[in-house]
């Protein structure tokens, strides 16, 4: 008989919801770790910090331009760069976008273009939790 | 009397077009073909101050409305174009072999046609500046 017991993937909290996540250098067809801010404010997939997303490779397999929106935040508009790649969150893996400001350092943040396609829970102040597939 | 110049092998096509420019608009021919001149020079001074990102994307603007491309994987690198696949994972490889045979500062791999899509950061923006 088949359990039905959820199965979920925690994180610690620390100042911010957070969640370790793999992100695919498709140049380097490798993987690395990278500590992820949890923002459900965030209309996108990923957010990288600049160094990361450089390190990875993904100048090199870069959306045009003119696929690449400019993002509104409460501090005006901030001209990004993009590309597609894979996240892999608590065993599930998705192609995802992954943004970096074209100016500035940014920020590791996953956004709700993923957190939507996962059960996400949030114990206030202590923890976030992810169901884990049961495939 | 201002130098001229003797110039062999002009295209007769082009120069026809010229000559029917200065025609329309009632000016020597000579004027117009300065005027070429001057303009192709300068396009070549922007061509060559043309970065590596730039000459890229202006190829993938040049492949969108020819419906070869349309809905095709490209990957482009060094101001041409690599590879035509139907797949991400195989323009990224291709994009791969190519980094591998040449240096490369910059590289698009995309689907042609394909639109952005609005990206909105609410909590972090601060921050993130």
């Amino acid at each position: 008989m088949k359990s039905s017991v959820a199965r979920w993937k925690c994180y610690r909290y620390g100042d911010y919801y957070r969640v370790l996540a793999q992100i695919y250098s498709p140049l380097n067809d490798a993987w690395r770790k990278v500590e992820f801010l949890v923002d459900t404010g965030f209309r996108g997939d990923v957010f990288l910090e600049k160094r990361i997303y450089e390190d990875l490779g993904l100048q090199m397999v870069e959306l045009p331009l003119r696929a690449v929106p400019v993002a509104r935040t409460l501090a005006g508009s901030v001209q990004l760069r993009a590309a597609i790649t894979r996240v892999r969150i608590a065993g599930s893996t998705f192609k995802v976008k992954a943004y970096t400001p074209l100016y500035g350092y940014g920020k590791n943040l996953v956004g709700r273009g993923v957190l939507n396609r996962l059960t996400t829970l949030l114990v206030k102040r202590e923890k976030t939790c992810i169901r884990l597939s049961e495939s | 009397m201002k130098k001229g110049f003797f110039i062999k092998n002009l295209d007769v096509e082009a120069y026809r077009a010229i000559k029917a420019i200065a025609a329309k608009r009632g000016v020597p021919v000579y004027r117009v073909i300065n005027e070429a001149l001057s303009l192709y020079a300068n396009l070549q001074d922007s061509l060559a101050a043309e970065t590596e990102e730039e000459a890229n994307n202006r190829v993938y603007e040049s492949l969108l409305g020819d419906p070869r491309y349309k809905g095709k994987w490209v990957a482009i690198s060094r101001g041409r174009l690599i590879a035509v696949t139907d797949t991400w994972e195989e323009a990224v490889e291709r994009m791969r072999e190519f980094v591998k045979r040449e240096k490369a500062a910059h590289g698009i791999v995309a689907r042609v046609g394909e639109e952005a899509e609005e990206v909105e950061i609410l909590g972090s923006s601060l921050e993130m500046l």
